[in-house]
């Protein structure tokens, strides 16, 4: 949808998604490439609506489905691959409703981008408006 | 009133916030009207909001066209996006380098102002090196199409937009690739783009 492949100045991008709808995040980051030598800024701002009320880490992959799960896969493998290419710490902030538990949601995300969790090479944030 | 405008604190304005478009006449922009008083303005707004929105098909901006040689920061507000009458307020601007344009409804043409002065507008058309912030809830189409047609082109370094339409993509697309060697910073807000028309749950005014 977004072919960021000739914007070879362009410094960071701000991307922002629900959790059912991150396939055109992932397909805009896979066209950074190596030309993209001043890019330095993945800011993903998630909208956690109040459909992931009650969500912990044991339910999140059959709240949003299967087919989205594996989008977040995709997308946690891209920004893996971001990192080693460019060295870049994605921002992930999240606007949760506020009845809802941050440590709840941190584990969800972790779920959500399991290899930039563990690589500890994500900058999670709540967003509280 | 100040008989020597040089003397008029209008002359020392460097910020300008016109919030109705009906305040502001033809004969107001004449010469001697008190809104040529603002000739040192470097950001202006002009728009309207609910409350001061009447007609759509009245909207002129011709009051504004030229208001000052060295405005770099304009900001649109409207209810309804005149769109055929953007080109020739941003061409009468030759130092302009940001522009926002939030329309909250949808888009009107409602047709070009071909009696604007030709004084006030510069052929050439500004540079446009700072942000383009359109939050255009009819869709960014008819003013992308008239950016794109700019006589001096686009050369924005930030770009920022919420998708409402289905077409945003592909208009948002256009203006990365028109912008593909300036372009540092991208922003995109989409919260339902499989759906025809998107609404945000949040409100990301720009």
């Amino acid at each position: 949808m977004i072919d960021l492949s000739k914007a070879a100045g362009l410094k960071g991008v701000v991307l922002r998604a629900t959790p059912i709808n991150f396939g055109w995040v992932t397909t805009a980051l896979r066209t950074i490439t190596t030309k993209h030598q001043e890019f330095r800024r993945i800011s993903i701002h998630v909208y956690l609506g109040y459909a992931f009320n009650g969500t912990t880490s044991a339910n999140v992959r059959r709240t949003i489905g299967e087919q989205k799960f594996g989008q977040w896969s995709e997308l946690d493998h891209v920004l893996a691959k971001l990192w080693e290419s460019h060295s870049i710490r994605p921002g992930i902030l999240y606007y949760l409703p506020p009845s809802e538990g941050t440590q709840a949601m941190t584990e969800c995300i972790g779920c959500l981008l399991p290899e930039i969790t563990r690589r500890g090479i994500i900058d999670l944030a709540r967003w509280e408006p | 009133m100040f008989p020597d405008p040089s003397t008029s604190p209008a002359h020392f304005t460097k910020a300008l916030i016109i919030r109705s478009l009906r305040v502001v006449t033809t004969t107001d922009a004449e010469e001697g009207g008190w809104i040529r008083g603002f000739s040192r303005v470097v950001q202006l707004e002009v728009g309207e909001d609910r409350q001061t929105y009447v007609d759509e098909s009245e909207v002129s901006l011709l009051p504004f066209h030229g208001l000052s040689p060295v405005v770099k920061h304009l900001r649109l507000r409207f209810v309804v996006l005149p769109s055929s009458r953007i080109s020739d307020l941003i061409l009468s601007f030759p130092l302009l380098e940001d522009l926002a344009v939030v329309a909250e409804k949808g888009t009107i043409d409602n047709g070009d102002e071909s009696n604007a002065p030709p004084t006030t507008v510069h052929p050439s058309g500004p540079t446009l090196t700072g942000s383009l912030q359109l939050n255009l809830k009819g869709g960014m189409e008819p003013i992308v199409r008239r950016l794109l047609s700019l006589p001096g082109g686009i050369n924005f370094r930030e770009l920022s937009f919420p998708w409402y339409h289905e077409r945003d993509p592909s208009m948002t697309m256009a203006l990365v690739e028109k912008c593909s060697r300036t372009i540092e910073t991208l922003d995109i807000i989409c919260y339902n783009c499989t759906s025809i028309r998107c609404r945000c749950p949040l409100d990301f005014a720009l």
